[in-house]
């Protein structure tokens, strides 16, 4: 079936350009169906690119305090995010990491702060399976929002509904 | 990658291929087969597996890399680095001393390479190696792993050892593979193209 071998790596800049509109929708709250709701914020930088190889031009926002206006100027512009830092925050915990949307890569990830016990008792391996569960569970909730994406982008209302409220919220 | 402590930086990979019925001793056999060995003096580069707390064991005495569901070791890659500058020095003296010992002015094309090549394997050997470590978490029951390292050349290495060692191919993570989609998914999705989020409203 050759239509499977579509290149669609695209669709890694779109979700990332998508999911800052949508954490900025509800003030940082996304809800996942079966999930429910996680908070994601874009913080401190954000990376922005058009174009391929040698014709690409990339914007750099970066700043403790940046409010992030340049980057939404090159947003219309036509440009779109290439990485971004993400702070996300499921139940009570919270993550913060680098996420790179070409190749759906994790980058400099700061864990939320480890059980108590397994710091204090010493117990190497039960500290490094406390932290691969932590790993999964960002990764799994990155894939769940992109499922989430996923369902929208390839349905009707993508156009008819997604992309104008993506366009008012471009341009507040 | 900061699986014992510190920031995390990761690749992921789905691992493709079957192993076989007795998954931990095939592992146990093969990790040890091509664990971590000494590179020789005139060796430039040498890789193999290592335990993740302890880097200099490479016996991985009582299977101390079988976590839970998981299997957590390091590939380490030894590499003899010598500076080009150093090189182009060292290469211009030889030049001199053999200009002098001949009493020729001129050094021809092919002896200059040969002088080009005994510099380097001279350095080689002088030169200590600077090892590198990258964990690996591997989940073989659910088929993935992450690798400590986002760099092509690492990458590229680590896959080929990876195939070496256990005779499974490492294909890199994404959720827009069509492979891994239901077949509805994948075919909506395949007509897709790429989204201009500025142009005016319609």
């Amino acid at each position: 079936m050759n239509s499977l071998k579509t290149d669609i790596s695209f669709l890694g800049r779109d979700f990332l350009t998508w999911l800052w509109f949508k954490s900025e929708e509800r003030g940082s709250v996304v809800m996942i169906p079966d999930v429910g709701d996680i908070s994601i914020a874009f913080v401190r930088r954000i990376v922005l690119e058009s174009g391929e190889g040698q014709y690409s031009e990339t914007v750099v926002c970066q700043g403790y305090h940046a409010d992030l206006r340049e980057a939404k100027a090159a947003l219309r512009e036509g440009k779109k995010i290439r990485e971004a830092r993400l702070r996300m925050g499921v139940g009570a915990e919270e993550w913060e990491f680098t996420f790179k949307a070409d190749e759906f890569q994790f980058q400099s990830m700061k864990l939320p702060t480890i059980m108590k016990f397994a710091e204090e008792e010493g117990d190497a391996e039960g500290r490094i399976l406390e932290r691969i569960y932590l790993v999964e569970t960002a990764m799994r909730t990155m894939e769940q929002l992109f499922s989430l994406f996923l369902n929208k982008r390839r349905l009707p209302e993508w156009l008819s509904e997604e992309i104008p409220r993506i366009q008012h919220w471009m341009n507040q | 990658m900061g699986l014992v402590k510190g920031t995390l930086s990761f690749s992921r990979y789905r691992v493709v291929g079957t192993l076989p019925g007795n998954v931990r001793d095939f592992i146990d056999k093969q990790i040890k087969l091509f664990a971590f060995r000494e590179l020789s003096t005139a060796g430039e580069k040498a890789m193999g597996w290592t335990s993740l707390e302890n880097v200099l064991d490479t016996d991985f005495e009582y299977a101390n890399y079988v976590m839970a569901d998981y299997f957590i070791f390091s590939l380490r890659i030894d590499r003899k680095l010598i500076p080009p500058s150093l090189h182009k020095l060292k290469v211009l003296e030889a030049e001199k001393r053999i200009r002098a010992q001949k009493g020729e002015k001129k050094i021809y094309r092919q002896e200059r390479e040969e002088i080009k090549e005994n510099v380097r394997l001279t350095l080689l050997d002088k030169t200590p190696p600077t090892p590198s470590f990258y964990e690996v978490c591997w989940n073989s029951s659910e088929g993935w792993l992450l690798f400590g390292s986002h760099a092509k050349k690492i990458r590229e290495d680590f896959e080929e050892f990876f195939k070496r060692t256990f005779s499974l191919t490492l294909v890199p993570y994404y959720p827009w593979d069509m492979k891994h989609m239901d077949r509805e998914v994948a075919e909506t999705v395949a007509s897709l193209k790429t989204e201009s989020f500025s142009v005016p409203q319609r």
